[in-house]
């Protein structure tokens, strides 16, 4: 347990006052037994007063489930977002949650709401599949080193018959789920990139080759998988980097037990740059040619996505024609150049 | 600031070049950013550039252009793909011939396809020149062949 507190950097616990008699809860007090606890009445979204180190065990209040903030001004997936909590100790250099650089992790206990809340949303169009996902603001297996979240999300949400619940991760933390009742309705789903990225960028997450084995396991168990090439780096190698990713993906993965593969190019606001370079001084992220994009975001200069999406794509489909591969918050007149297209509801 | 590039940013000066907060805090970012992604060091990232030495040292220039120049260069180093394209743009551009009174300019950092063109006439028979020579855009897709211009460089 202590190492799991060094890995998480966690110090303290302060529990929100309505959800202190929850399960969850409860399992979070006994994991860091010896930890200082605190009680509070109400904790704001903004958090002011807390700081890093403190763990946050909060209730969600108004909609827990969103559309994806994707861009509009690009084309979006149709995706829709299951907030968990926010915060992330994997500590990727190009992460947006840098901006929150101050604030301690915070996880949402009260599941049941949580759930009824997805259950009610997919209710609303019975007819209509949802893609709803975990891992925009926390990592979804992440979180379980906490508390076991996806134990009881996987098998309550897999009822649900128009949903389609899909957990995004950089962990080969599995074993937990390997045994759960998913009935198909659960895609647990990877971000990919170079082990030298990895190593430069994501230096805290689980190597390429564990990441790619926990997904064959998964597979085994009966999950289907998504895979995310996202973000995509531009560096010196890159071509060979990134097709031999795609092939180290197909010599361990069924192709027919891959839900979709998106692409998508490193971008971010601004405010992030100086962030970036304070925090991770040694990263060469920001020094690709990064140009503000039609929503302001820095992406790369339009010609460097395209050929870094051709390529990946010409790899992918060397491999299989079958998997739909899609780009992320890129327009669709570029989708259809590089020879990629967009996720519709008969591909899942 | 970083301090070996506060030294380049004074070795400018030396020069005749007078520069503000701006010129100063754009100055840095570039000049940093060229270093780290080349592995050189600042004072290399002016000194290694022949173009930059022979401006910083002819004496015909004034000031301001000095700075306009070492700032275009090395805006080209950092954005090298983009600063093609620009060029191809332009380039491409010039050579239509369009009337004076016709401005084309792509979305910013050529982002999508579209293209605005803005024209002015005082006189029915102006009118009829400018279309006459916009006519000269449907042979070309401007954008798509600015940025295929280049296509073997990255």
């Amino acid at each position: 347990m202590t190492l799991l507190k060094k890995r998480l950097k966690i110090d303290k616990i302060v529990i929100e006052n309505s959800v202190a008699n929850l399960p969850l809860t409860a399992k979070i007090l006994k994991t860091f037994e010896d930890l200082p606890i605190e009680f509070v009445e109400a904790i704001t979204l903004s958090k002011i007063g807390y700081r890093p180190g403190e763990l946050i065990v909060a209730q969600r209040r108004g909609k827990s489930i969103k559309n994806c903030p994707g861009t509009p001004v690009y084309q979006c997936c149709d995706y829709y977002v299951l907030n968990l909590g926010i915060g992330c100790f994997f500590n990727c250099h190009y992460c947006f949650l840098h901006h929150y650089m101050n604030s301690p992790l915070m996880i949402f206990v009260n599941l049941s709401e949580l759930i009824a809340d997805v259950r009610e949303f997919c209710s609303r169009r019975p007819k209509r599949i949802f893609r709803v996902g975990s891992g925009e603001f926390v990592d979804s297996l992440g979180l379980d080193e906490i508390v076991d979240f996806n134990s009881i999300l996987v098998p309550e949400l897999s009822r649900i018959p128009n949903l389609l619940f899909e957990i995004k991760t950089k962990s080969k933390r599995v074993d937990h789920l390997l045994k759960l009742d998913h009935r198909g309705r659960v895609v647990i789903s990877w971000s990919l990139n170079p082990q030298e990225i990895i190593d430069e960028d994501e230096p805290e997450t689980d190597s390429l080759i564990d990441r790619i084995k926990a997904a064959a396991r998964c597979q085994e168990a009966g999950y289907r998988v998504g895979l995310h090439f996202d973000p995509m780096i531009y560096y010196s190698g890159w071509e060979a980097g990134y097709s031999e990713v795609v092939d180290m993906v197909f010599s361990n993965l069924r192709a027919d037990r891959i839900s979709w593969i998106s692409l998508g190019a490193l971008r971010f606001n601004a405010a992030l740059k100086p962030i970036i370079k304070k925090k991770f001084p040694g990263s060469k992220l920001i020094l690709g040619e990064l140009i503000p994009g039609l929503d302001k975001k820095l992406r790369y200069f339009l010609p460097i996505r395209r050929r870094m999406f051709a390529v990946a794509v010409k790899r992918i489909r060397f491999h299989t024609k079958d998997v739909p591969v899609y780009l992320c918050m890129e327009d669709a007149a570029l989708a259809a150049d590089v020879g990629a297209s967009r996720l519709s509801q008969g591909d899942y | 600031m970083d301090d070996q590039v506060l030294s380049v940013l004074s070795e400018l000066e030396k020069s005749g070049i007078k520069l503000n907060k701006n010129h100063r805090r754009d100055l840095h970012e570039l000049i940093s950013e060229i270093s780290g992604r080349d592995g050189i060091d600042a004072a290399s990232v002016l000194n290694d550039d022949k173009e930059i030495r022979e401006l910083l040292q002819n004496s015909a220039l004034n000031g301001p252009k000095k700075l306009e120049r070492v700032k275009d260069i090395l805006v080209g180093r950092r954005y090298p793909t983009y600063t093609r394209a620009r060029a191809a743009f332009s380039r491409k551009i010039n050579n239509l011939k369009l009337d004076s009174r016709i401005k084309i300019t792509p979305t910013p950092f050529f982002e999508d396809n579209k293209i605005t063109v803005e024209f002015s006439y005082e006189s029915p028979d102006g009118l009829r020149e400018v279309l006459k020579s916009l006519e000269k855009l449907d042979k070309i897709d401007l954008v798509k062949e600015a940025l295929e211009d280049r296509q073997d460089s990255y």
